[in-house]
């Protein structure tokens, strides 16, 4: 370890800029960014996609094809070197030695057909020549314990996809900290991962920076992991660094408008449920940039000032170590009360007399299991229990939230339920009629009252289609309306998603994510269905624009009296948007209830590892302090454990979970069901 | 909450991404293809051998076929403007006929090649299961076979004529095809719009049609082209063998054919530069469309 104050620089950037130079246009991704990063800290850098966070990264170190990506400004100083000067020779022996990545895919930065060890020993021999092989072993099976793998000389052995997602970032890690490097630099490391492992990964980081003392910059665009582990922060948009400052300050009073606007349209697990504010528009078009503020069009300070229009405000100092670029900054105080408000006036929490609503969906038992068979001679060896004995009931105006974690078996419950998959077992009773056995034929009368909304909108829309034959092909296909009649449907759906008309000629690839989801929305529509099921709707889209979606499904739940099916692995935006949760693990439902119930009075070992897994976006609350950070990951649904399925990662198991399967068991008769030897019963 | 809080419907700016109104992929491809260099040469070489072809008849100095035994193998003189051939026939104008032979062979061939590759291989793509196990199959079986051999042994029992030709290349050269768009409807049909579409409860041709296919169309111009490229190799090989084209019917490859002998490759370049050339620029300007037609529709290169 090094005795450096905690104020030395080692990283230093200024006025880098980075554009891409295209046929057609040219892409300012950074504009003139400085910041400066201090030994052992670790800065957040937040933004929506391509806000230029990663490539201002990934320029400084040389890791852009140049054409087209053209860098100019600087310098970028690093011990005492120009970063943007140096040849690749000389950035290559420092990447990788003194500044390391870790990237968010660890699937695609490993090479597949060499193990982990190999890598790793490669990473450490290249920097250090002395070394001999079994040192140099050495350094890797304690680098592999460091990071928790576990049985590291066996590990070593193994090729990545060996690993589990959670052990290969792990392995990612220690291969960026092999040769104690000054600078770490990890972007979106947790996003491909699930919220447990996620847990895992970022006490990892801290270890990581006790340990080797490197400073570590976050690239993230979830605002609650800066709150847990950054010290500092830069928020950027459109290219530019909008607001730097300490974590802390950040959170409790920022002074640019976009960051209060990203902060007030977070979804929050510890705030009252309230229409979610979002910041209207979208991040302008990186290839023609406003000549002022690019926040300005969105922006509820600017109302058309001149300033804002014309003059890009500089990233000035308001006060200690705090840089906010906006000319209004000090007015920013005033959208608290007004416009922004970042605590709602608290809803009250029964809004609806239980007027008695319908059942809708009445799912009972519901299995759905995947046949494995052997290489050869196509045998079937086994079964992929994706989904094993599933209860579920939907509400006409109603949302019922399906939570989990990936493997757990959600999506497929809602791709069965439309027999998108046919269901193994088990009853799925629509309007009182049975639905799980019926034949495709008949089966499509039902597909009227009941459409799926995907997570991914760049995959959801047939790229050669225009937005009118996209929303128009359910009204095609079942013969409803012609001509005139069918497009004047088609405007109105689109009006009643939020795009205007004009939009309908247009092609998909046209629009941006968000805008794309309501297209995806208003097809769902087209028929007018009683039943959405929404597979990840918004788990793809930036906070920004994930509010916009959210309040538009909450608003047409209510013009329509919609009863949703809301699949999600992100609890903030479930308990947001639910009436009630079902909690799922490995093909089951763990507990089910109110969301009030599911999360204040969590009583499954599961749901609370799941809850107090979320990064909380408040600086001042300590989750991490008693945080139930689960171990091991997912079991495979082709062999689930004996019992209860979730006991090889409970701290509470006993000897009955292992031979016992616990049943949904409503301990309070008031709907509130856990399946649980040992529920913690709060209520 | 106020109502300003909120979006209004569709107050929302859309940024003009491009000022055209609605690009639509094809137009964004057609305006790659339209930069792409080689490729909008390779195209203007093809138009004018089309014209050439089209209007052999009237540009043509003489007849292909007459033969003229007083001027047998004259080099080029400012009469033949590529000399004569062993028969006495001018090279020149047996050069611009042999284009029709070529154009026609390459077109249908490939795109015979292609629609029996299509649909197959969006029937097993699509449907899976058996049907694709014995279509599968059945591109092993004939990805197999010595070609060149059973195309010979076709020929010969067929007799040689361009739609034997055609016939011989469609049933060796679906196989490849057919990989490529079942591999395409795979990965197509996996894809949301897809399961969307099932969703709405649109029946599977409604799904192989607009959805798949669709998709799969771009690809298939560029197999086309390269398809293309190799019918006209592969006349050119028959007919050097005697198995093209029936003589006197001029063909590029049938005026090889000519060139067997050492003292005509040379003395004689006459008779076997202009074919040899005329193939080998055709070649290469097919491949220049089908290069640029992949780079037009490569979505890596979408932005």
């Amino acid at each position: 370890m090094t005795n450096r104050t905690p104020t030395d620089v080692v990283l230093e950037v200024s006025n880098l800029s980075t554009s891409f130079e295209l046929e057609e246009s040219t892409i300012n991704a950074v504009r003139d960014v400085s910041w400066s990063l201090r030994s052992g800290e670790i800065v957040g850098v937040v933004g929506e996609s391509g806000s230029g966070k990663s490539v201002s990264m990934l320029s400084m170190l040389g890791l852009l094809p140049s054409p087209p990506a053209q860098i100019s400004g600087g310098p970028v100083t690093f011990a005492g070197k120009d970063l943007l000067t140096l040849s690749d020779k000389e950035l290559r022996n420092l990447r990788g030695d003194e500044i390391t990545l870790i990237f968010q895919d660890p699937m695609t930065s490993f090479n597949p057909v060499r193990t982990i060890g190999d890598q790793i020993s490669e990473v450490i021999r290249v920097h250090n020549r002395d070394k001999s092989a079994a040192e140099i072993r050495d350094r890797a099976i304690e680098l592999l314990t460091l990071v928790g793998v576990p049985s590291p000389e066996t590990r070593l052995r193994q090729y990545p996809h060996e690993y589990s997602g959670g052990m290969r970032q792990r392995a990612m890690i220690a291969m960026a900290i092999a040769n104690e490097p000054k600078v770490i630099i990890a972007d979106e490391p947790t996003t491909a991962l699930d919220v447990t492992i996620q847990a895992q990964i970022l006490e990892l980081l801290e270890v990581v920076r006790r340990e080797t003392g490197a400073a570590i910059v976050l690239i993230t665009h979830d605002l609650g992991l800066i709150a847990e582990v950054a010290d500092r922060v830069l928020v950027m948009y459109a290219g530019k660094v909008v607001e730097s400052t300490d974590v802390q300050t950040l959170f409790s009073d920022p002074q640019h408008p976009y960051t209060l606007g990203l902060l007030a349209s977070l979804p929050r697990i510890d705030m009252p449920n309230g229409e979610l504010y979002s910041i209207p528009g979208q991040p302008p078009n990186p290839a023609a940039l406003p000549s002022g503020c690019a926040f300005a069009e969105r922006c509820e300070l600017s109302r058309g000032r001149a300033e804002c229009t014309d003059i890009q405000p500089p990233l000035d100092l308001v006060n200690d170590d705090h840089l906010v670029a906006c000319h209004f900054s000090d007015e920013v105080d005033t959208l608290d009360s007004a416009a922004i408000a970042l605590a709602d006036p608290p809803t009250p929490v029964e809004d609806t007399p239980d007027r008695p609503r319908e059942t809708l969906l009445e799912v009972k038992g519901l299995k759905v299991h995947f046949p494995v068979r052997s290489r050869i001679i196509r045998r079937v060896v086994g079964h992929i229990q994706a989904v094993d004995g599933v209860d579920l009931t939907v509400r006409t105006g109603e949302t019922l939230g399906l939570v989990g974690e990936s493997g757990s078996g959600k999506s497929t419950t809602g791709q069965a339920i439309l027999r998108l998959i046919d269901p193994t077992a088990g009853s799925i009773e629509f309007e009182g009629t049975d639905l799980a056995t019926v034949s495709q034929a008949k089966m499509r009368p039902y597909r009227r009252q009941m459409q799926i909304v995907f997570q991914d909108p760049y995959q959801s829309l047939n790229p050669g289609m225009t937005v009118r034959e996209i929303v128009a092909e359910p009204l095609r296909v079942h013969r409803e309306y012609t001509g005139a009649e069918r497009n004047q449907r088609v405007d109105e759906l689109l009006d009643l998603v939020g795009l205007g008309p004009e939009m309908a000629r247009r092609f998909p690839h046209e629009f941006s994510g968000g805008q794309r989801q309501r297209i995806g929305i208003a097809r769902a529509l087209a028929l007018d269905p009683k039943l959405l099921i929404l597979d990840e709707p918004v788990s793809a889209l930036d906070v920004s624009i994930q509010a916009q979606i959210v309040n538009l499904l909450e608003r047409l739940q209510d013009e329509l009296s919609l009863g949703y099916l809301f699949i999600a692995h992100d609890l903030s935006v479930v308990r947001h948007i639910s009436d009630r949760v079902s909690v799922m693990y490995l093909g089951r439902i763990v507990e089910t209830g109110t969301t009030d119930q599911v999360f204040k009075h969590a009583a499954h070992p599961y749901t609370q590892a799941l809850l107090s897994a979320i990064p909380t976006p408040d600086p001042s609350v300590d989750a991490t302090a008693d945080r139930i950070v689960l171990e091991g990951e997912v079991p495979s649904p082709q062999s689930p454990p004996s019992g209860c399925r979730f006991r090889t990662r409970c701290w509470k198991a006993q000897d009955i979970c292992a031979t016992e399967d616990p049943t949904l068991i409503d301990h309070a008769s008031n709907g509130h069901e856990t399946a649980c030897f040992f529920p913690e019963l709060t209520e | 909450m106020t109502d300003q809080m909120m979006p209004e419907p569709g107050v929302e700016p859309v940024e003009p991404i491009e000022s055209a109104p609605a690009t639509s992929p094809l137009r964004l491809a057609l305006r790659r293809f339209r930069r792409h260099r080689l490729a909008m040469f390779g195209f203007g070489f093809l138009i004018l051998l089309v014209l050439v072809a089209a209007l052999a008849s009237w540009i043509s100095p003489y007849d292909p076929n007459a033969v003229d035994i007083l001027n047998i193998r004259k080099p080029p003189s400012s009469e033949h403007w590529l000399g004569t051939d062993s028969a006495g026939r001018d090279v020149l104008s047996r050069l611009l006929y042999g284009a029709q032979v070529s154009l026609i062979v390459a077109f249908a061939a490939a795109f015979s090649a292609a629609v029996v590759g299509t649909v197959l291989g969006l029937l097993a793509g699509v449907f899976g299961g058996w049907v694709d196990g014995f279509i599968m199959r059945m591109v092993d079986v004939f990805l197999s076979f010595p070609s060149l051999i059973v195309i010979l042994l076709l020929v010969a029992v067929l007799g040689p004529s361009i739609s034997t030709i055609v016939i011989v290349f469609a049933l060796f050269e679906w196989p490849t095809t057919c990989r490529i768009v079942r591999q395409m409807s795979l990965s197509i049909r996996e894809r949301e719009y897809v399961k969307a579409a099932s969703a709405v409860g649109a029946r599977p041709p409604r799904i192989m049609g607009r959805h798949i296919l669709a998709g799969v169309v771009s690809q298939l111009t560029v197999i086309v082209a390269l398809l293309s490229a190799s019918s006209i190799l592969l006349e050119a090989a028959l007919s050097f063998l005697g198995l093209g084209v029936r003589q006197p019917q001029a063909s590029w490859g049938g005026m090889l054919n000519d060139a067997q002998s050492l003292t005509v490759l040379e003395q004689m370049p006459w008779l076997w530069i202009p074919p040899g050339v005329a193939i080998a620029l055709t070649v290469l300007a097919i491949n220049f469309i089908g290069d640029g037609l992949r780079d037009a529709f490569d979505p890596k290169q979408q932005m």
